[in-house]
């Protein structure tokens, strides 16, 4: 159905962001705050609107915007679409991001930068918003890179710090390199379906080269793992928690990073053609899920055990959408980003309390002191542990049910042991912070106000009831209305079974939490072990992630250090220079060659003018 | 022809020429009634007033006559498809779209010009205004002329005037000697045109376009060969293609940068459409081999521009000679003389206007006392001082590469892919080969520049020595700096700016919607 309204969509945010970036310095803190989240608000109530408009319709919403380029053979017309899964993801990105705005309205309230903080915020709003609104892949890689932009602006938003500026500088190189596979797989794609409407493009994949849409898949798949933070280019995460954390909430945990799992979904039909791109999204995702879970086990900063497990939760996305089982995969986008959040919102008033401390080691004994934060972190970790009723343990289950039913023993046996390792660091990192008596004394900070409850209240009442919209064999809410997007291309959205599969899972968790419980109690060992480490960093692999980014570091930043060396040394000045001189001297000796024509006498101008004519005067002749 | 009894005097379809003869008498009459201290606004009032409603005359017209049916149109032949207007005053002049579109561009050109000389204290401004004003009359009518008599009319009133405005700052001597040059070679020029003229019409018997083809089909097509070639080769000194480029760069750098922005494009597009409606009107069946020298002199151009451009220390310079590479690019669309040819043609003109206006308005914004910011070493650490005019020209630089997202890509793409849909053969593959060389050269001229904004100045030497050079930099080193910071900021100068790098972005990111423009003028195949 046509419509004109997406598009505010995307205004709402992009003036909102102009309109603070210009007055950025002549608004007051709170005027900025509210108008960021004004805008973010009025672009969530449009979404809201457009879900009414495509459950009255029944079909999706289009809007052409207008034709971005033509030529011989081929046109790129740039428009919108709102279809359910744009939508799905249009919902959770402006009002998660509604509820992230005015939590940051008063987080950020006493930052003197607030306004360029809020003016990028609703600039990653916008950027994210195009690229799942786009109906087309250009336009999905103008908001990917945007994103990206956005992403590497507000992890170095305290630009003063430089982990801040080297983490900004990370993420977005790392971003790069999806964004070459990319732009890689947008070129095959065109040479093969002389088109990049995404209408285009999957209606023809099932008859296409088999060779060319795999590699299209794995390209696109080199993307997702950068944006995602999957194995191998996973490294940006961590580092990137240090922005502010309205940012990691918003960003780094609910909704940038679920774009590789939006890339996935969205052009399932290329992996649909391809078995060997499809399990590699599964592979990758199941290996991920692992990797971060494992590595959350022994991590100190509240905000990088959350940074891994929003990692592995990722991985656990990845993995649905690599079984095929989008419809699990999105429901547990949705969920997560809820407790996500949450979880993030709540470290972020732990911190604020404590003046900005973020090693667990140093906390402890918070439960007494912030109830409301205690109470709403515990729903998160309930949420993300798979406790039932809670929104996790359905959305996880699904994904996991999938899995089995399509017959990846090995990978459920990976997810099964993912959901119990996540029980154990949950409560590991909840049991530090909030059990037991006080590590240090921190003296009286200050709790946090409404505007920052409010929205942490809000999101810990979706974590509790989300799940309940899809209750196996009672209801069935995602499955029902992403189904159609899915069933345009002939594609049927497999679903797991419920059974011992699910008391399995469940059994693994509680296995986990109990073992974390044992440990980390009020006078468990691993406490004691842990908190007389205070003070140093942890040593070992898994504290320090299998040291994977060290041999990024080291061992690709070694080879092109020493590439350079010689390079910079040998080739530089004797071969390229040489080469480059000899052409530009060439240049210079042509010019001035042609230069000693402009002598500035009329008489010589005069000269090559009448002798210009006279030379073809006599072709003319001749002719 | 007809008697001058039974010519249709519409003076409706030339108002906006009109107009802007009236806007030149009412500048020099304002001059005379009103007291010199306090006339200056006025002055500008009445010239910028007198383009605004020349360009509301242009757009009437555009959906008013000139879009009527092709019923009058000049005769039959080549030239009627071009035509959907009509052809006023026994035929010498035609009012269709495609002139119209380039009044358009003239008036948007003389505009800036007029806008941009406001901030500069010259005596006997109302001289210069009318000159200006006089100077755009002339490329209106050599864009509608529709036989030699106004093909001659309209040459010399625009280059008459132009003589006159690149001489017009008293006291600066290269302005004294450009004026000069551009004179006598233009003299020269123009007797070429002139003595092409006498032979066309020794063959055809006829003074209109229209009757030109037909000089193929009697007898001996000697004359006809030469007197075109001829003919051509005076358009081409007035496009300023290699070899009869010379006078350019004298006269770019002597003349003030209004004067040079907008002669650079207004000349350009009113020679360009004259030249296209000749070529319609007067080519062979077989016009390969006759068009031959044409593709040589485009790429001798791109090479020539292009190189000479690299090594420029003024900017000025530079700009002329990537002039005259531009205009090599722009040869390109008459490749088969196609629509879709004529289409990029305009396209690139469209974004040439934008781009190039936009780069002499920052060299007239560094300018002070009388003298324009043309140096290299004023552009030294720009972006420190005025970050605002230095992102401006890095964009107007980048557009003149042929980088996007700027216009200046679109209308290369435009070209290479019209050159190869014309189906010139090997024509089109060296002119587009000679395309991608020569942009790669003129990156590094432009880039150059680009880079000098971008680089921190050092302090200057005190002591200067050690040669001319050294103590001309050191001597208004310090001082370029100071006045750079303080100079007067002139909301004309700025609506030029904010106008050339609107038009160059939206060219550039949206071309759709400007060829769109262009297919009222040509009908797309």
């Amino acid at each position: 159905m046509e419509t004109t309204a997406l598009v505010w969509i995307l205004l709402f945010p992009l003036t909102g962001a102009a309109v603070l970036a210009l007055g950025r310095n002549h608004l007051s803190p709170r005027l900025i705050g509210a108008l960021g989240s004004l805008a973010v608000g009025a672009s969530f109530a449009v979404a809201l609107s457009a879900l009414g408009a495509y459950r009255q319709a029944g079909a999706p919403l289009v809007q052409a915007l207008f034709t971005w380029a033509k030529g011989s053979g081929f046109q790129v017309d740039f428009g919108l679409l709102g279809d359910p899964i744009s939508l799905w993801w249009l919902l959770v990105v402006t009002g998660v991001g509604f509820l992230i705005h005015v939590y940051a309205s008063e987080y950020m309230a006493e930052d003197p930068d607030v306004g360029r903080f809020f003016a990028k915020l609703n600039y990653f709003v916008f950027a994210m918003s195009l690229l799942v609104l786009a109906d087309n892949f250009v336009g999905l890689l103008i908001g990917w890179a945007n994103v990206g932009l956005a992403s590497y602006l507000l992890i170095g938003f305290w630009n003063y710090k430089p982990e801040a500026a080297a983490a900004a500088k990370k993420a977005f190189l790392l971003n790069v390199i999806g964004e070459v596979g990319i732009i890689l797989a947008l070129v095959l794609m065109f040479m093969e379906f002389r088109s990049l409407a995404f209408a285009d493009v999957f209606a023809g994949a099932a008859q296409a080269d088999a060779g060319i849409v795999t590699a299209v898949g794995l390209l696109l798949l080199v993307g997702a793992t950068a944006k995602s933070a999957q194995l191998p280019l996973f490294t940006w995460l961590p580092d990137a928690m240090q922005g502010p954390t309205p940012v990691s909430a918003l960003m780094h945990a609910a909704t940038m990073v679920t774009a590789g799992v939006y890339l996935m979904a969205r052009a399932f039909p290329i992996y649909q053609a391809s078995s060997a791109a499809l399990a590699a999204v599964a592979w990758v995702g199941g290996l991920t899920a692992l990797v971060g879970a494992v590595v959350a086990t022994r991590q100190v900063d509240i905000k990088r055990v959350l940074a891994y497990s929003t990692m592995s939760q990722l991985g656990y996305m990845m993995l649905g959408a690599g079984v095929g089982a989008y419809t699990a995969s999105l429901f547990h986008f949705f969920t997560h980003a809820f407790f996500k959040a949450l979880l993030f919102l709540g470290a972020g008033m732990v911190a604020h309390y404590l003046h900005g401390e973020q090693d667990i080691r140093r906390m402890g004994g918070l439960g007494k002191r912030l109830p409301f934060a205690y109470w709403t972190f515990l729903i998160g970790v309930l949420a993300i542990a798979g406790a039932p009723p809670f929104a996790g343990f359905f959305s996880k289950d699904e994904i996991l049910g999938a899995v089995l039913a399509q017959g990846h023993v090995a990978l459920w046996l990976i997810g099964v042991l993912v959901a119990g390792l996540t029980a154990y660091y949950m409560v590991r990192l909840f049991a530090l912070v909030f059990a037991g008596e006080p590590a240090e004394e921190h003296g009286e900070g200050h709790e946090s106000g409404l505007a920052m409850k409010l929205p942490v209240a809000i999101l810990a009442l979706l974590s509790t009831v989300s799940g309940l919209i899809a209750i196996p064999g009672v209801t069935a809410v995602p499955a029902q209305f992403l189904e159609p997007a899915f069933l345009a291309y002939g594609y049927h959205v497999p679903h797991g079974g419920i059974g011992w599969p699910v008391a399995v899972v469940l059994a693994a968790a509680a296995a986990g939490a109990l073992l974390a419980v044992r440990a980390f109690g009020p006078r468990g060992a691993g406490r004691q072990e842990l908190l007389a480490t205070a003070g140093s960093p942890l040593r070992g692999a898994l504290a320090n992630a299998f040291y994977i980014d060290d041999v990024y570091q080291k061992g690709i930043g070694g080879l092109v250090v020493g590439t350079s060396y010689v390079v910079g040394n040998g080739l530089e000045p004797h071969v390229i220079d040489g080469l480059v001189n000899g052409v530009a001297g060439g240049v210079r000796r042509i010019a001035q060659g042609l230069g000693r024509l402009h002598g500035g006498y009329v008489r010589r101008y005069t000269l090559v003018l009448f002798a210009g004519v006279a030379v073809f005067m006599i072709y003319f002749l001749l002719i | 022809m007809s008697n001058l009894a039974t010519v249709d005097l519409n003076f409706m379809a030339v108002a906006p020429l009109i107009t802007l003869a009236v806007a030149a008498l009412l500048v020099l009459i304002l001059d005379l009634v009103l007291p010199a201290d306090r006339s200056r606004p006025w002055l500008y009032a009445a010239g910028v007033g007198g383009v605004l409603v020349a360009l509301l005359y242009t757009y009437q017209l555009w959906w008013g006559p000139a879009a009527g049916p092709a019923a009058s149109v000049v005769g039959a032949g080549a030239l009627g498809r071009l035509s959907t207007g009509i052809a006023v005053f026994g035929g010498h002049y035609v009012l269709d779209r495609f002139t119209l579109i380039f009044h358009a561009l003239v008036l948007i050109a003389v505009l800036c010009a007029l806008l941009m000389s406001a901030p500069r204290r010259d005596e006997e401004k109302s001289g210069y205004l009318a000159l200006l004003l006089g100077a755009a009359l002339g490329m209106g009518v050599l864009a509608g002329a529709g036989s030699f008599f106004t093909l001659f009319l309209g040459l010399e009133i625009l280059s008459l005037n132009l003589y006159v405005a690149v001489a017009f700052e008293r006291g600066k001597v290269t302005a004294q000697e450009a004026g000069f040059k551009y004179l006598i070679l233009g003299a020269a020029a123009t007797a070429t045109m002139v003595y092409g003229f006498a032979l066309l019409y020794g063959q055809t018997g006829t003074m209109a376009l229209s009757g030109l083809a037909a000089g193929w089909h009697s007898g001996s097509t000697v004359l006809m060969k030469v007197g075109l070639g001829l003919v051509l080769f005076g358009l081409f000194f007035k496009l300023a293609l290699a070899p009869f480029h010379f006078w350019a760069p004298d006269v770019y750098q002597g003349a003030s940068a209004p004067v040079t922005a907008f002669m650079s494009v207004g000349t350009k597009a009113a020679s360009f459409a004259a030249l296209v409606r000749i070529l319609l009107a007067a080519l062979p069946e077989e016009p390969s081999r006759f068009l031959l020298p044409l593709w040589i002199l485009a790429v001798l151009s791109m090479v020539v521009g292009s190189f000479s451009a690299a090594v420029q220390n003024n900017v000025k310079r530079l700009l002329a000679y990537s002039g005259v590479a531009h205009v090599g690019y722009l040869m390109m669309s008459l490749l088969g003389l196609s629509d879709r040819g004529v289409t990029a043609g305009l396209f690139y003109l469209g974004a040439y206007l934008f781009m190039n206006i936009g780069a002499f308005a920052v060299v007239a914004g560094l300018g002070r006392s009388g003298r324009d910011g043309e140096e290299l070493a004023d552009f030294t650490g720009l972006f420190y001082r005025r970050p605002g005019l230095a992102l401006a020209m890095t964009l107007f630089l980048l557009s003149l590469a042929g980088m996007p997202p700027a216009a200046g890509f679109q209308g290369k793409l435009y070209l290479v892919l019209a050159a190869l849909a014309s189906g010139a053969g090997a024509a089109a593959w060296w002119l587009v080969g000679a395309l991608v060389v020569t942009t790669g050269v003129s990156a590094y001229a432009y880039l150059r520049v680009a880079a000098e904004m971008f680089r921190k100045a050092e302090p200057a030497a005190a002591s200067g020595t050690e040669g001319y050079r050294e103590a001309a930099a050191a001597a208004h080193g310090p001082e370029s700096a100071a006045a750079g910071a303080g100079a007067p900021f002139s909301w004309a100068l700025a609506a030029v700016l904010a106008v050339a790098a609107l038009g160059t972005l939206y060219l550039g990111v949206f071309p759709q919607s400007a060829l769109a423009l262009t297919r009222y003028v040509l009908p797309l195949p």
